[in-house]
């Protein structure tokens, strides 16, 4: 989808849903189960950076490490999980899985 | 191929997870991105065989860590309500208080010290004030 000069796939928007959502969320109070509002927004938020500066990346690795980033967050305090997918995301690209 | 692909994924992930483990332990303070001094980063390294097998077996360290999770678990079982987004519980001679910062409404209150400094300080309504006593030092 292109948004004036820029090109947003699936995922890209998907991801931008999502950020939206839980900015909403926040904005009214809704609360979630287990999950932290604010660690999901901080978390989705990069990962919109990462899938943004690398758009080629492969989406079936991006996807397992969102995943398991995602759920990591119920159980790891959030500055791991954030050190977590910066340092699988290095790895990945070091490995060129993505 | 796709096998490969795959182990490649999950061993990274599981290398990355104790990368991260050793750097929020070892490296960084308080889950923060504060990095510690580096003479504390590099005290803290021991490469001694004994210190390493020490460290895997010590039996009362874990001891410790069980009795405190299963306090940790038990306070947080019995938190309740105290006032908008404060939770509290005691559990014996422990006690923990739960604020959750997007659910707390603010009271703000205006202390003047003995020095003639004034303290702003914000706490949760429904609660009592902190005491002025705790500012003065």
């Amino acid at each position: 989808m292109y948004v004036g000069p820029f090109y947003f796939d699936t995922k890209e928007i998907f991801l931008i849903l999502a950020s939206i959502l839980l900015g909403v969320a926040m904005f009214f109070g809704w609360s979630l189960w287990w999950f932290d509002k604010r660690a999901l927004l901080t978390l989705v938020v990069l990962m919109l950076f990462t899938k943004g500066l690398l758009p080629s990346i492969h989406n079936e690795a991006f996807f397992i490490l969102a995943i398991v980033t995602i759920f990591s967050s119920l159980y790891l305090p959030i500055f791991q999980v954030v050190l977590f997918y910066f340092v699988s995301f290095l790895m990945f690209r070091l490995l060129k899985v993505i | 191929m796709k096998i490969k692909f795959y182990s490649l994924i999950l061993g990274t992930m599981i290398f990355s997870f104790f990368v991260s483990k050793i750097l929020v332990g070892q490296v960084f303070l308080a889950n923060s991105p504060k990095m510690r001094p580096l003479s504390s980063i590099i005290a803290r390294i021991n490469f001694h065989p004994v210190a390493f097998l020490n460290n895997l077996t010590n039996i009362s360290f874990r001891q410790r860590n069980i009795q405190n999770q299963q306090t940790t678990a038990a306070l947080n079982s019995a938190l309740k309500s105290v006032a908008r987004g404060v939770q509290a519980s005691t559990v014996g001679n422990n006690s923990l208080t739960v604020y959750n910062i997007d659910e707390v409404t603010w009271v703000r209150i205006n202390y003047t010290l003995k020095n003639g400094k004034t303290v702003i300080v914000d706490y949760p309504l429904g609660t009592d004030p902190p005491p002025i006593e705790a500012f003065e030092n």
